[in-house]
């Protein structure tokens, strides 16, 4: 078990020091979602009275899809350049991978998306209850969101013109996650943290953890046979 | 035209929604009817 | 399980499947040809929807196969998963295409019928917008399948990606049904199979059956040609290599 839980902590502080080096592109899901957010604000006239009721929606679409774009590369890079290969030979359970390159994937892509939260909420005016509702849903549903978008990442390894298609298979996926998440923000500023939609979210975390890593590790297991 | 029954307000959307459902099925009749001549060959 | 285990030998299938497909296919035939008959000419109008209730008997069948004919891609995937059975892949492929074009012909067939009742084409009704999804499922499934050069990994990757989408199904559709009533857009819901009278049940079960045999057809139809395919190729090495000893 220790050997495990040292070969995962070093491939993610070895992904957070590719990521650091890689001259700012971990920050571009940053960029994105900033730039989805001014944009919406502008194509829908910019005025707050309009904006506020929508913020929250608008948000959680900029989340989902920054997040989607991101996981293109996940395991693409390994698989290209033999570390996938060296991970199978070196003995490390697929599983144990997995759950290191989702843990690293969620420091670098969800959590710069959460501190910059209050930012967004800025640009769209919105009481402090809603924003505590989009942190927790967020937080929330974070698991839920990487784990399905690292099993379509590791499907699509290999796949010419895979981002599009990233988008499609996993978008159905995370119908029930967005549903309960806007559902959870609304009824937060009344309810507090009890809801049953947040109780949804969690339960729609903990199964998409208990399919999306063996099934990711499964996916991976076929690219390298 | 005594034949062709009246649907009164809703015809168009009934004779429609027939009218594709059935071309779907014949299409999909024919390439398989063709694939199946196709392998017997 | 007897039945799989009986029909997982190659040979026993093609044999099951040239008897059971043509007779499949007749009977699909005749009860769609009835089906279609009664429907349109000798079936009462209902008395809330007057003359629509006709598209439900293209309708309710072609979502109805739609979801089948997931539950069975699925079902197939994890045989093939499981004992890494080709004839399995085969039959989850053959699924794919027929259920993606019946779920499209119940949107279609879907939205004709609440132009009438609701007056738009679309609403965002709890079966539609799962019905939507569902396609969207089957549009991932064949675009792995389409995408993936190598047919054994793309047969494999296809699997997980459809059983991964049968886990979340219900979920998909519990969420959907708690959102749709929360702002209940639709006064009027659409009739499930259950509300309508025996008049208009009729004609609704024999499509539905008719759909059911002509799925079965379709499928059956399309492993026993890939197989011949698939045969093909083998043979055709095996064939080139005596011309090539005498030359």
């Amino acid at each position: 078990m220790v050997p495990q839980m040292r070969k995962i902590s070093g491939i993610i502080v070895r992904d957070i020091c590719i990521a650091l080096r890689s001259g700012g592109a971990w920050l571009m899901g940053l960029v994105f979602f900033a730039v989805f957010l001014s944009l919406s604000a502008i194509a829908l006239g910019g005025e707050f009275k309009t904006l506020r009721p929508l913020a929250p929606a608008l948000i959680w679409l900029a989340v989902v899809f920054s997040l989607l774009f991101s996981f293109e590369h996940l395991f693409a890079d390994d698989a290209d350049d033999g570390t996938l290969e060296h991970i199978k030979l070196s003995g490390m359970s697929m599983h144990a991978y997995v759950l290191a390159k989702i843990c690293a994937h969620w420091l670098l892509s969800i959590l710069p998306l959460i501190l910059a939260l209050p930012l967004a909420g800025l640009l769209f005016d919105i009481p402090v209850a809603l924003l505590g509702g989009l942190f927790i849903s967020i937080l929330l549903a974070s698991p839920a969101l990487v784990c399905y978008g690292a099993f379509s990442g590791a499907c699509l390894v290999g796949f010419k013109g895979g981002g599009f298609l990233l988008v499609l298979l996993t978008i159905p996926l995370v119908v029930p996650v967005l549903i309960f998440a806007l559902g959870g923000v609304i009824s937060y500023a009344d309810a507090g943290l009890l809801t049953t939609e947040f109780q949804a979210l969690l339960g729609i975390s903990l199964i998409a953890s208990a399919i999306g890593i063996p099934a990711t590790a499964a996916a991976l297991n076929t690219i390298t046979e | 035209m005594d034949f062709i029954p009246d649907f009164g307000k809703s015809a168009l959307y009934v004779w429609l929604s027939y009218g594709v459902s059935v071309t779907v099925l014949l299409a999909f009749t024919a390439h398989t009817l063709i694939q199946n001549a196709k392998r017997k060959k | 399980m007897g039945v799989i285990s009986f029909l997982a030998n190659p040979l026993r299938f093609k044999k099951f499947a040239r008897v059971a497909a043509p007779i499949f296919g007749v009977l699909a035939l005749v009860l769609i040809v009835t089906g279609i008959w009664i429907g349109l000419w000798r079936s009462p109008e209902d008395q809330l929807q007057g003359h629509s209730v006709r598209i439900m008997y293209v309708h309710v069948p072609a979502v109805w196969i739609g979801m089948m004919a997931y539950a069975a891609m699925a079902l197939a995937s994890l045989f093939a998963y499981i004992w890494r059975h080709p004839l399995s892949d085969e039959l989850a492929r053959a699924c794919a295409l027929p259920g993606a074009a019946f779920t499209a012909l119940g949107l279609l067939s879907g939205s004709l019928w609440g132009k009438t009742s609701w007056g738009t084409f679309w609403q965002w009704d709890g079966r539609m917008t799962s019905t939507l999804i569902l396609l969207f499922l089957f549009i991932g499934y064949m675009a792995v399948w389409a995408g993936t050069p190598d047919k054994r990994r793309a047969a494999r990757i296809a699997g997980l990606v459809a059983m991964v989408g049968s886990i979340n199904l219900p979920i998909i559709k519990f969420s959907v049904d708690w959102w749709n009533t929360l702002h209940q857009t639709s006064s009027v819901s659409m009739p499930d199979a259950p509300g309508l009278p025996p008049s208009n049940l009729l004609p609704l079960m024999l499509m539905t059956f008719g759909y059911s045999f002509f799925f079965g057809w379709l499928v059956l139809s399309q492993v026993l040609n890939s197989i011949s395919k698939a045969g093909e190729r083998r043979q055709r090495p095996a064939a080139a290599s005596p011309t090539m000893e005498t030359l």
